[in-house]
């Protein structure tokens, strides 16, 4: 079940400076990227933990409440539909910053 | 396992017995040798006793082997070339050689058989008498071998075959026969011309193959039964795990739904409130609008009262304290509960304490989740018409621990003057499903989540929940919700702060972090530089010299920790503040108890826990 977190996302963004907005949207975008190409060269369970931890540490600053769902966890594929999906809806609120 | 135990037992217990023959095997072996030597040292005294002398008399011959044989019961005795007797050790003895027979081979060699005697022929140097005759008694040989039970000698020569007393035993069953065993030793005195072999034989007595049957039976017995609790053990791990697994995929479930529940929720407070405000509501009207916003507030509670339970059951609350305005926060609750406009004929009343400090340290959301569910209690279920919430800090010893170290908590009372709580609503307390029958007769929804999440929650943060309910007198609920206060520190890091002299370093090799970090800074007016590896946070602590260096723990080339220690390598008298930044907890990263100067805050970075530590004396 995938969350409709553009609430969330416009919330995090509207506590910041308009000029500010952009270089941060673009980080997130940049960061999820990041994420979503490293996932396809996840060769063991570390490198699979270390990425969830570093999405887990992105939804934190965004107040996903994400955790529980990251923990759980086993498959690349999960994590990808999972990253592929903030990293869509991040995308299409991109207008409106 | 189990075949390799079993054959090493079997094993051990089968040479046991094996050894046990041996010994019999040994223990006759010295004595046919000591017999052995006694014989032919008789044969050689005789032998030596004819050659000295010349014309042995029969008194002579008698003195003399009656010295020889002593108590033994063996028979000396001459033969003449007729065969005849010539002289007898024994004169008693004579009736048994009514028995002998003899032969004579073609070499001229004479041999001879008497019942129950080994005959020994020896040619001396007597003319009258050439032959003489050693007869060793069967029954001395046999004697030692009678004394061991279960065990049979067998003895074979030329002459002579007999068997001991243990011979004649009949097998009963198969199974004794795979505990026999058999050794056959060939002895031979070539000079006498004598052989003969000796077969022992033993049987390993019934009650010690019982004795092995049932430790072999015990071994097999204790073998399966550790099977059997190792499969058990390893079906119930697996069975852990599987409910581990589905404990964690159902709160994530239900933290999924929640999160769907409370966007709609919002929408509706927040519609709700906006009807309420617009202009010529009826009186009609904005009743109902306010009962759409007490049902919006109470759906509210139950989704976070959903998510807390979850999270509860599976031990994932932590507490994330931060500074707070005292009296503006509970302005803030009362505001939120004037904007619901409570239902109709009931009052709530808030009384602070002129005690309580203007600053506090506390976790507010979980903090207002826990006041609101029980006055959205009081204000539900109770008959009565006034709630009241007395609002106080005390200092008092810990409730989950045995040490007394003394801690501040806030304490919540809240009083309601109804009917007072029956006993099964009590039991909501402790069991969150156990149905409320006068609930149910007043038809009142209720699954008493609130109840249990508040006092688990409580529980789980060192915190107290109390339950006081007399009948027609009303229902107190007191609240110890654990909290840190330092007035003097607290409040003048709230005064407004003039930042812009202050430089920080921030150090995270996730981009967005990062960002998120200096944007939150620079909004309260930091001078911040930025690093995304350890290599470029060095160059920049050389160039900038910050006052404060916040570090993400988890680095690519060395964790946080590392980084800070090589920084105050760098900058020995430096008055850096250091922050370690991480998604775990302090006392999850490894040697964080050793580090007194350097703060631990967890992730996502909160600008109110940096402001609160920010100059503060570690």
């Amino acid at each position: 079940m995938f969350i409709d977190i553009s609430e969330n996302l416009r919330h995090f963004f509207c506590h910041y400076s308009e000029e500010r907005r952009l270089p941060l949207y673009q980080a997130l975008v940049g960061e999820l990227v990041n994420i979503r190409s490293k996932i396809k060269l996840v060769e063991d369970n570390d490198q699979l933990n270390a990425l969830k931890h570093q999405l887990k540490g992105v939804c934190r600053y965004l107040s996903l409440e994400f955790d529980v769902q990251i923990d759980a966890i086993t498959r690349l594929q999960q994590l990808y539909r999972l990253v592929d999906h903030i990293h869509g809806q991040v995308v299409a609120i991109a207008d409106e910053l | 396992m189990t075949t390799i135990i079993m054959t090493l037992f079997i094993y051990n217990g089968l040479h046991g017995f094996k050894r046990d023959h041996d010994k019999k095997v040994a223990m006759l072996m010295a004595f046919n040798q000591e017999n052995y030597l006694q014989h032919r040292l008789i044969m050689n005294a005789i032998r030596s006793f004819f050659k000295s002398s010349e014309g042995v008399k029969k008194t002579e011959f008698e003195i003399f082997t009656r010295e020889l044989l002593g108590d033994r019961k063996a028979l000396l005795f001459t033969l003449t070339p007729e065969l005849t007797l010539g002289y007898i050790s024994d004169d008693r003895d004579l009736d048994q050689l009514d028995l002998l027979v003899t032969t004579l081979d073609k070499e001229g060699n004479l041999s001879g058989r008497l019942p129950h005697y080994q005959l020994i022929a020896l040619a001396i140097d007597e003319p009258n008498m050439p032959y003489l005759f050693y007869g060793i008694p069967l029954d001395n040989l046999f004697f030692s071998i009678n004394r061991l039970k279960d065990t049979c000698l067998k003895y074979s020569s030329s002459q002579i075959s007999s068997e001991s007393q243990g011979c004649g035993i009949p097998l009963t069953s198969i199974l004794p026969e795979l505990f026999r065993y058999t050794t056959e030793l060939d002895i031979s005195i070539p000079e006498y011309n004598f052989y003969y072999t000796l077969g022992v034989e033993s049987q390993v007595r019934s009650s010690k193959i019982a004795e092995f049957m049932c430790m072999v039976l015990s071994v097999l017995f204790i073998c399966a039964l550790i099977f059997v609790l190792l499969y058990f053990k390893l079906v119930n791990k697996h069975l852990f795990n599987r409910i581990e697994r589905e404990n964690k995929l159902n709160v994530a479930m239900v933290s999924s739904i929640n999160h769907e529940i409370r966007t709609p929720i919002n929408a509706l407070l927040g519609y709700s409130q906006m009807l309420r405000e617009m202009p010529k509501i009826s009186h009609e009207h904005s009743v109902l609008i306010d009962k759409m916003l007490w049902s919006a507030n109470l759906l509210y509670s139950v989704a976070e009262n959903t998510l807390n339970y979850s999270k509860s059951t599976t031990s994932t609350l932590v507490l994330n304290n931060a500074p707070i305005n005292t009296l503006q926060y509970i302005g803030n609750i009362q505001d939120y509960y004037n904007k619901l406009s409570i239902p109709v004929g009931k009052t709530l009343d808030f009384h602070v304490s002129d005690k309580l400090p203007a600053v506090i340290n506390v976790d507010s959301s979980k903090l207002f989740q826990i006041i609101t569910n029980m006055i959205n209690n009081a204000l539900k279920y109770s008959t009565g018409k006034a709630v009241s919430c007395h609002i106080d800090i005390c200092q008092r010893s810990g409730f989950n621990d045995e040490s007394n170290i003394r801690g501040s908590y806030l304490r919540i009372l809240i009083q309601d003057s109804g009917l007072g709580m029956s006993k099964s609503t009590k039991e909501l307390l402790i069991n969150p499903f156990s149905v409320d029958a006068e609930s149910k007769q007043k038809q009142v929804s209720s699954v008493g989540l609130g109840l249990y999440t508040c006092n688990q929650l409580l529980t789980q943060i060192g915190g107290k929940l109390r339950l006081h309910s007399v009948k027609n007198e009303g229902t107190k609920i007191m609240l110890h919700f654990p909290c840190q206060f330092d007035p003097s520190r607290l409040s003048q890091q709230l005064n407004p702060v003039n930042y812009r002299d202050m430089g920080i370093l921030i150090v995270d090799d996730n981009s967005f972090n990062l960002e998120v970090c200096n944007a939150m800074l620079a909004e309260k007016q930091f001078n911040t530089v930025c690093a995304n590896n350890s290599k470029a946070a060095l160059a920049q602590f050389l160039n900038t010299e910050p006052d404060v260096v916040i570090v993400d723990y988890q680095l690519d080339e060395m964790n946080g920790l590392e980084l800070i220690a090589k920084m105050k390598c760098i900058q020995t008298d430096a008055q850096t503040q250091y922050f370690i930044l991480s998604a775990n907890d302090k006392n999850e990263i490894v040697d964080s108890e050793c580090h007194a100067d350097i703060y631990f805050m967890q992730k996502p970075f909160n600008t109110a826990i940096f402001l609160s530590c920010l100059g503060r004396d570690n």
